[in-house]
């Protein structure tokens, strides 16, 4: 199996048809039931430890909780899918028992995303460069309202936004463009080639789709740094989470590309920039299209429709985060069945592979959501209900992504193994 | 306390007879089919008898940071003392028979604060006189509710109307058990009196032109619903009275307009919950735009308000009453809006009518 599997870019042996996998589903289904068992009590371990607000560290402020997973799937994906582990050898990567392996990917991965966060933002560019970008700095600056948790708050919001613009633009040309036009070169070429598109263009991204919204987060509104907010009218709000509300969704159908869908139907499309461009716009597009779906959906589920000013579940910024809430739920169950379950049972037809795995993916992350709401009171220590100002799935749901990463990529599926191994 | 009546079930089969206390009523509102008439009163004055919970607000988020985050439980807090005091609300409403009934929203947080302001502001010798009609609890938030003691010391048996979400530690403060020390909270008088406990499908309507409504919503610092009073005053309008406001000022009038029969906004009282903390975040222009767009007559606002918020606000229109300067009589200021050109919030003492 691709390495790359986990987040788009690969799909797992069994999902392509190979004979070997097949003759041992058997033996994969209950490989993955007892990793999938693993990494799900790991999770409430890590939760309790580091996230939980009854548990030690307590880091789900929510905030920092939210912006320290997001950096280490940001690095994770530049450790796995950008850099191809370099500079470790390929030796190590193929021969290292998966412990060692794991550890060592895992240890590196995570630890750079900590890096990136409290050191890099925190303290290097939030000291020297634009403050909004570091809790500290902005405490620091003794302004109205950057108190010390506001300031913190505020910080990460604009760490995860940026951080989410990377992951987007740099998966975002991966997956469309299949890391052209560096594809022949060496791992640290074709690695410092597309981290340095992704951060180019996700700087932009962030500059006409966030940085607005960190300007007008203060006041007075920072009127000479950033144009108002330009979507307010369509969004419903000044909010730039309207923003977050089609890129996540988007993202995930960057990642369903490869991880469900075989690479179709971009891959039907010959030339590589023409498919990429294709690809880009058709993405784009159909992020916002899901994001006013499940806005559609949340008014006739809720009976009732969000609008400006509106507060809980009328609140229209809390509704576009709760669409990427949602979008993520089905991304981990089609992380779920692509790795721990090869993709699930293999029709003669592309089409019909891809429609399955998709209703299995959208069916399981609304079972993963029920299943958080109805659990997190007892088992995450949230508040029952749904709508609370600040409070977000995506802290669990990409912690549980990275936690599956971590077993399924990194350790090789350790101990249960992997379903092509 | 009169025995009230609940109306139960517009659900289905619209309006249900009273079911239990006479008088008012209980409306469930979950599908409703109809809208509730909550009758009339003549005229409403509140009374700010503390609106400051906390003096400082970068010290009330320092508490909070240091133990982890808005996520965390407000009992597992070790809440700088000096810094806090208490939210609470004298609410005198005349019916359109000329009968007066008080009622108070909230007992505030620290005691020895509490057991001040009540003396400054008569409270406790209404109390001590059975004068006070009702205690409604807005929320289990320790600003709003952990001085039950400084109420039930007077009037141990107040009929009491809280949402039906309090966490163990809630109803165990309500029973006189409670001591935390900790987060320094703690009551062993064990409240006596009539509960009238609602739910999210309940309208509790103890008089005409009196609705309490609750709001199951998740809180911040671990604390679920909230609710807040309405009252259809005569040739005026609806006049939405709150404790924090946690279910969002638009939201609730929303609800008011979705569902209370003739709804005609007028006005707001209370903590309305935006920039509690003076931070400010783009989505809270919105609620400027918003509440100009309801076209309220008065807005009485403090507390968890957000001075920012008042400032923008009512520089862009919205009709924000402006405050007197008797809460400089109090024996502890808040930090927030010192220096400012005019006060935007109903503070201390201050006292409006609709």
């Amino acid at each position: 199996m691709s390495d790359i599997a986990a987040f788009g870019g690969g799909a797992p042996a069994a999902s392509r048809g190979d004979a070997r996998a097949g003759s041992r589903s058997g033996t994969f289904a209950l490989a993955g039931v007892l990793n999938l068992a693993i990494v799900l009590v790991a999770a409430q371990a890590c939760w309790y430890v580091f996230f939980s607000p009854t548990g030690l560290v307590r880091l789900y402020t929510p905030n920092v909780g939210v912006a320290l997973v997001i950096a280490m799937l940001m690095s994770i994906h530049w450790g796995k899918d950008v850099f191809g582990y370099w500079p470790l050898s390929p030796a190590f990567l193929e021969q290292a028992h998966p412990v060692k392996r794991g550890l060592v990917l895992s240890v590196v991965s995570l630890g750079l995303g900590a890096l990136v966060m409290f050191v890099f933002y925190d303290n290097l560019l939030g000291r020297f460069g634009p403050v909004f970008l570091s809790g500290p700095m902005l405490a620091a600056s003794g302004g109205l309202g950057q108190f010390a948790l506001t300031a913190q708050e505020n910080g990460c919001f604009a760490q995860i936004m940026l951080n989410t613009c990377v992951i987007f633009c740099t998966m975002g040309w991966l997956t469309a463009l299949g890391g052209a036009p560096w594809t022949d070169d060496k791992r640290l070429g074709r690695g410092l080639g597309l981290f340095s598109t992704g951060l180019l263009l996700a700087a932009l991204a962030f500059a006409v789709f966030f940085y607005p919204h960190i300007a007008y987060q203060f006041y007075p509104a920072q009127v000479f740094m950033a144009a108002e907010p330009w979507w307010k009218e369509t969004a419903m709000t000044m909010s730039s989470v309207f923003h977050f509300g089609w890129m996540v969704p988007a993202l995930v159908l960057f990642y369903w590309t490869d991880l469900l869908w075989e690479g179709r139907p971009w891959s039907l499309i010959g030339s590589t920039w023409l498919r990429g461009a294709v690809m880009a716009a058709a993405v784009v597009a159909a992020g916002v299209v899901l994001m006013h779906a499940g806005n559609a959906i949340m008014d006739w589920y809720w009976d009732t429709e969000a609008f400006i000013g509106g507060a809980t579940i009328e609140n229209p910024a809390w509704r576009w985060n709760h669409v990427a809430e949602m979008a993520m739920f089905m991304h981990a169950a089609a992380v779920i069945l692509a790795l721990y379950f090869g993709n699930g049972p293999r029709f003669s037809g592309v089409a019909a592979r891809a429609l399955f795995r998709t209703a299995v993916a959208v069916l399981g992350g609304l079972a993963l959501a029920w299943l958080y709401y109805e659990l997190g009171p007892v088992l995450l220590g949230t508040v029952p209900g749904i709508g609370q100002e600040g409070d977000t799935s995506l802290c669990w749901t990409v912690m549980l992504l990275i936690l599956m990463t971590c077993q399924q990529v990194f350790f090789r599926g350790y101990p249960f193994g992997r379903n092509d191994d | 306390m009169k025995r009230r009546k609940f109306i139960k079930g517009m659900a289905a089969a619209g309006l249900a007879g009273g079911l239990t206390m006479g008088g008012g009523g209980l409306v469930g509102m979950a599908k409703a089919a109809k809208k509730a008439d909550i009758g009339q009163c003549k005229s409403l004055k509140v009374t700010c008898v503390s609106e400051t919970s906390w003096f400082d607000s970068p010290t009330m988020l320092k508490d909070i940071k240091d133990a982890g985050g808005a996520m965390v439980s407000h009992y597992e807090i070790p809440w700088t003392q000096e810094n806090i005091g208490g939210y609470s609300a004298l609410i005198e409403v005349e019916l359109l028979d000329g009968t007066r009934k008080k009622i108070l929203l909230d007992p505030g947080w620290r005691q020895d604060w509490m057991d001040y302001v009540f003396a400054k502001s008569g409270v406790d010798k209404m109390l001590d006189n059975r004068e006070i009609d009702m205690l409604v609890l807005s929320h289990e938030h320790e600003d709003h509710y952990w001085a039950l003691k400084s109420v039930l010391k007077h009037h141990q048996d107040i009929p009491l109307v809280f949402p039906n979400t309090f966490y163990p530690e809630g109803k165990l403060l309500m029973e006189g058990k409670y001591k935390n020390d900790l987060a320094k909270v703690e009551n062993d008088i064990p409240h006596t009196g009539e509960r009238v406990e609602l739910g999210p499908n309940d309208l509790y309507n103890p008089y005409p032109g009196v609705a309490v409504k609750m709001f199951d919503i998740p809180i911040l610092l671990r604390v679920r619903g909230e609710q807040n009073l309405f009252f259809n005053v005569k040739d005026k309008g609806v006049v939405a009275v709150t404790g924090c406001c946690h279910q969002g000022v638009l939201t609730m009038l929303n609800w008011a307009r979705r569902n209370i029969d003739g709804f005609k906004p007028y006005g707001v009282y209370g903590g309305l919950h935006i920039a509690a903390f003076e931070n400010w975040d783009p989505k809270f222009d919105d609620i400027i735009q918003g509440v100009k767009g309801f076209g309220l007559r008065k807005v009485g606002c403090n507390h968890c308000t957000g001075w920012i918020w008042a400032s923008k606000a009512r520089a862009q229109g919205v009709p924000i009453v402006c405050g007197t300067e008797r809460y400089r009589e109090y024996k502890t200021l808040p930090t927030t809006g010192k220096g400012a050109p005019e006060n935007v919030y109903l503070r201390n003492g201050d006292v409006i009518e609709f």
